[in-house]
């Protein structure tokens, strides 16, 4: 049996005349998944039809088999933790995530015991007993996943959850999502920083205007786009020689000498040949100092996709 | 053929003076009031009264075309006196009230909505330069329906009268220009004040009018309930109209003294600036 | 040379708490046009410390100078040479872009006519050229972003102070705003302080780097320094069956540590060169993918001096130690 997945059959979503999603099919499975995409191109509303907060015009929802129009089941696996920086300023941080959890139907002691189970993970607990309204934004963010993912929850849905975290903060709450995929849970996040999404993303769902522009792992993401070559950075000092030889061996569409003359930037369609290309001319005896894809990560995609805009 | 290279080049000319650069908020603030049409109206509704005062006096001094109408009786009724001035003063002091009412709220709640001030204070400009920046706007769109007027009406009198009435009579320009000082002093950092404490425009205005309104109405409970007469201290229209009277020794009404009020409206006024002054914080700091 | 802003002794006390422990440092003294980045966790004093420069905030003890003006007393000159960019939404919404940056270039003691060319000038420059006529509330997010950089350069200052300028941005407008900042004070010659969370921003724009923790400069250095990189550091990517490779980087007398998916961070003795690299994985019949020499990134950088790291992966011996990085820069 395969894995649960989120699925989206053919859905679109507008908001009266404003667009919010057109025609979009996904099958997302377990571990980290990204939706990157710019402002206004669906990003939230995808996340609020998985949480069921609103109905598709057109299409299905499905959560690892639940519909979101079931939310009494829904909610039981799926927490949500928006962008929107809201919470009861009055109450402190343990009451908050309390509270949720005595919503899910559960006792207060043992709500008190999985609220503070969750501080923990989002290293929270010497401020749990403060008063929400006294905290800082990036606390604010982290009670708020701790609400989402109090009650154990299989799909961890998180719009935008590092926004303003300073770099220790980020770090540990990206290595928290790790763990909690690893589990072989759905955690579905959005980002505007490509570099870090690179990096802990299993898989990537590109958006614009609405419509997925691209999903999947991000090297095999790449391999699809036949339009664009692949780039390569190489440093070597003996230029001409280097790219004189890459046309002898390999089918490369363009090399560029950088213009400081460190090196070249190459454009072929056969990776692996340039690969072994490389490997023979260093091992004839010329340096090649560094060898750089210049385009395998989704800041690339994300620029032959939905482009530099204005 | 000649390529220019035209983009985004650093500034690099001189600076404007201090004042040039208290001013500036200023003619922004007067040319947006301008383009209101409700501030138009009110400035030509706010003329009637002053060209029925200006009539008044052409009438006034030539009191011998009417002789044959009422005789002494009606010369008598035709004094240029410290009365005629103010009633004058009351009614153009409303027009005051009603003009910043309309000006006042766009001063400084724009600026606390979207936390502009930050961008202000980060360049060469305190705290009290912004007060007195908007304070400006008031008081010149305020000079305009009651410092203007009056000095028209004096130029006009002084004319047909000559500069005699005036040597005879200086108590009355400075009981009319420096009472309407006060008052418009009084009236813009109400106003003010209002703006930096309401957001939405409309009630920020109704509050300006609640102000003068919702006083009188104390104060003549107070009088009312406690059957004192000082009450009138604190009904800013009343306690003005008392200082007026005795800037042109006139008769006082009964009541508090022109000085006990002058210290009650001082102190109110300190207080609105004082509370001004706190909400104008470039940062807030929490405790 | 004098240095673009002097912090001696500063100690900073809002309400009854002391923010800034007695700080000192020199920034920006290696000339014009140098971008300096300010990092430090949540609640380490960065934003006061901006706000004391911006003469907000009076020092309890020691001074602050910019340009060689104090903060507090010079405060005026201070500002009529200096530019911010807050990090909170902060715009006036009933005006048009135009206006709004005639009012904030006159304040700043601009003339009239220059005012309105330079704003002009300045709304192309950033890209809000088409919507200069429009009222400023009706911007997206990142155009008010664009705006609030506008009125901080418009009339010119020497030093530019920017807080999280990309924050909430997407991707593209990021990589303008970047791209205008590196144009700022290469092609301008303006100073730059970049306060932002996003290392990745801070390496890309900045020459040198201060990092403060709990009211206390904890590390000061300079990138450009760092970057003249030591080429003993390599990261390496291969596809293949590297099991082996580990033993056979061993028999080079290197150290290599596996981080999963082919990718590898070894550290090279000074005697070996790149081109035995070369030979190892030609020899493991493994493809290089990818081929790197790095030093301390600066996340690294950052963890250590805020002590969450014993030591980086760069210093000598210690490639196995403990990293508690896991998003990456």
């Amino acid at each position: 049996m395969s894995a649960p997945q989120i699925v989206f059959d053919d859905v679109s979503k507008f908001y009266g005349d404003v667009l919010g999603v057109n025609r979009v099919t996904l099958n997302i499975p377990p571990g980290i998944t990204s939706l990157v995409g710019p402002n206004g191109s669906g990003k939230t509303t995808l996340m609020n039809l998985i949480a069921g907060l609103i109905r598709p015009d057109r299409g299905t929802v499905r959560v690892r088999g639940i519909s979101p129009e079931d939310p009494e089941h829904l909610m039981r696996v799926l927490g949500y933790a928006t962008q929107y920086d809201a919470a009861p300023r009055g109450m402190t941080g343990l009451d908050f995530v309390a509270m949720a959890l005595m919503l899910h139907g559960m006792s207060e002691s043992d709500a008190n015991k999985h609220a503070w189970q969750a501080l923990d993970r989002v290293n929270l607990t010497d401020a749990a007993k403060r008063k929400v309204g006294a905290y800082s934004k990036g606390m604010r963010q982290r009670v708020r996943l701790a609400q989402a993912l109090a009650h154990e929850p299989d799909v961890l849905v998180l719009d935008e959850p590092l926004n303003g975290l300073d770099p220790l903060v980020r770090a540990e709450t990206i290595a928290s999502f790790r763990e909690y995929a690893d589990q072989g849970r759905h955690v579905l996040l959005s980002s505007h920083v490509l570099q870090e999404v690179d990096v802990f993303s299993d898989q990537v769902i590109l958006i614009a205007n609405g419509a997925i522009m691209a999903e999947g792992e991000i090297r095999s993401v790449r391999d699809e786009i036949k339009e664009h070559p692949s780039q390569y950075l190489l440093r070597c000092r003996d230029t001409a020689r280097v790219a004189a030889l890459l046309f002898g061996e390999v089918d490369v569409n363009e090399v560029k000498v950088l213009e400081d003359g460190s090196g070249l930037l190459v454009m072929t369609r056969n990776r692996d040949g340039l690969a072994s290309a490389l490997a023979g001319i260093a091992l004839s005896g010329i340096e090649i100092d560094g060898v750089i894809p210049a385009d395998e990560n989704v800041d690339a995609l994300y620029e032959y996709l939905i482009g530099g805009g204005r | 053929m000649a390529v220019y290279k035209r983009g985004y080049q650093r500034y690099e000319g001189g600076r404007t003076s201090h004042w040039n650069r208290i001013l500036v908020m200023p003619r922004f603030s007067w040319q947006r009031l301008m383009g209101m049409k409700v501030t138009i109206v009110v400035l030509a509704v706010s003329m009637v009264w002053p060209l029925m005062c200006a009539a008044f006096i052409y009438v006034a001094n030539h009191a011998e075309l009417w002789q044959g109408l009422g005789g002494g009786g009606l010369s008598n009724f035709l004094s240029i006196d410290g009365r005629f001035f103010e009633v004058f003063m009351n009614a153009q002091a409303v027009f005051a009230t009603i003009l910043a009412a309309i000006a006042g709220p766009g001063l400084i709640a724009p600026d606390l909505a979207n936390n502009a001030l930050p961008l202000y204070f980060s360049r060469p400009l305190t705290r009290s330069d912004y007060i007195l920046s908007r304070l400006i706007v008031l008081l010149g769109m305020l000079s305009l329906v009651t410092l203007a007027p009056a000095l028209l009406l004096f130029v006009m009198q002084v004319g047909l009268a000559g500069w005699d009435w005036l040597a005879g009579h200086w108590i009355y320009a400075w009981g009319v220009f420096g009472g309407f000082a006060l008052w418009i002093a009084l009236v813009s950092v109400v106003a003010m004040a209002c703006s930096a404490y309401v957001k939405w425009r409309v009630i920020a205005g109704a509050l300006v009018l609640g102000f003068f309104t919702v006083l009188s109405g104390a104060a003549s409970m107070i009088n009312a309930v406690f059957r004192v007469d000082w009450g009138r201290a604190i009904n800013p229209a009343m306690a003005m109209n008392q200082i007026w009277r005795t800037m042109m020794a006139m008769e006082p009404l009964d009541g508090p003294t022109a000085v006990e009020c002058a210290v009650v409206m001082c102190s109110m006024g300190v207080v609105l600036l004082l509370a001004l002054s706190r909400k104008l914080r470039p940062v807030e700091v929490v405790k | 040379m004098a240095a673009v802003i002097e912090i001696d002794q500063l100690s900073v006390t809002l309400g009854r708490r002391e923010v800034l422990h007695s700080i000192s440092c020199r920034l920006g003294a290696s000339g014009e046009g140098k971008a300096i980045g300010l990092l430090g966790p949540n609640g380490a004093g960065k934003s006061t410390l901006i706000q004391t420069l911006l003469g907000f905030h009076q020092p309890s003890s020691g001074r602050a100078s910019i340009l060689g003006l104090d903060c507090h007393k010079q405060s005026r000159e201070v500002k009529e040479r200096i530019g911010y960019m807050p990090e909170t939404d902060s715009f006036i919404a009933n005006m048009t872009a135009v206006a709004f940056l005639r009012l904030m270039g006159e304040i700043s003691g601009l003339p009239v006519e220059a005012a309105l060319e330079k704003a002009h000038e300045v709304l192309f420059h950033v890209g809000l050229g088409e919507a200069r006529y429009r009222a400023i509330g009706t911007y997206s997010l990142g155009m008010k972003q664009m705006a609030k950089l506008a009125q901080a350069i418009i009339h010119g200052p020497e030093l530019v102070i920017l807080d999280e300028p990309t924050n909430g941005l997407d991707p593209a407008a990021r990589k303008r705003m970047l791209k205008l900042i590196r144009e700022m004070k290469e092609d301008h010659k303006m100073n730059v302080i970049l306060c932002s969370h996003l290392l990745r921003d801070v390496e890309e724009t900045c020459d040198e780097v201060v990092i403060l923790n709990e009211g206390l400069v904890v590390h000061q250095c300079d990138l450009e320094a760092e970057r003249r990189m030591n080429r003993r550091f390599v990261e390496l990517e291969v596809q293949g069956d590297d099991t082996r490779l580990g033993p056979a980087l061993a028999g080079l007398g290197a150290s290599g540590v596996c981080e999963g998916l082919g990718r590898w961070r070894i550290v090279l003795p000074a005697e070996i060169e790149i081109g035995a690299l070369w030979q190892v994985a030609a020899g493991q019949r493994l493809l290089v993918r990818k081929l790197t020499h790095r030093r301390d990134t600066l996340e690294e950088i950052f963890l250590k001096a805020v002590g969450h790291l014993r030591a980086t992966p760069g210093e000598a011996g210690t490639v196995g130690a403990e990293v508690a990085t896991h998003g990456g820069v």
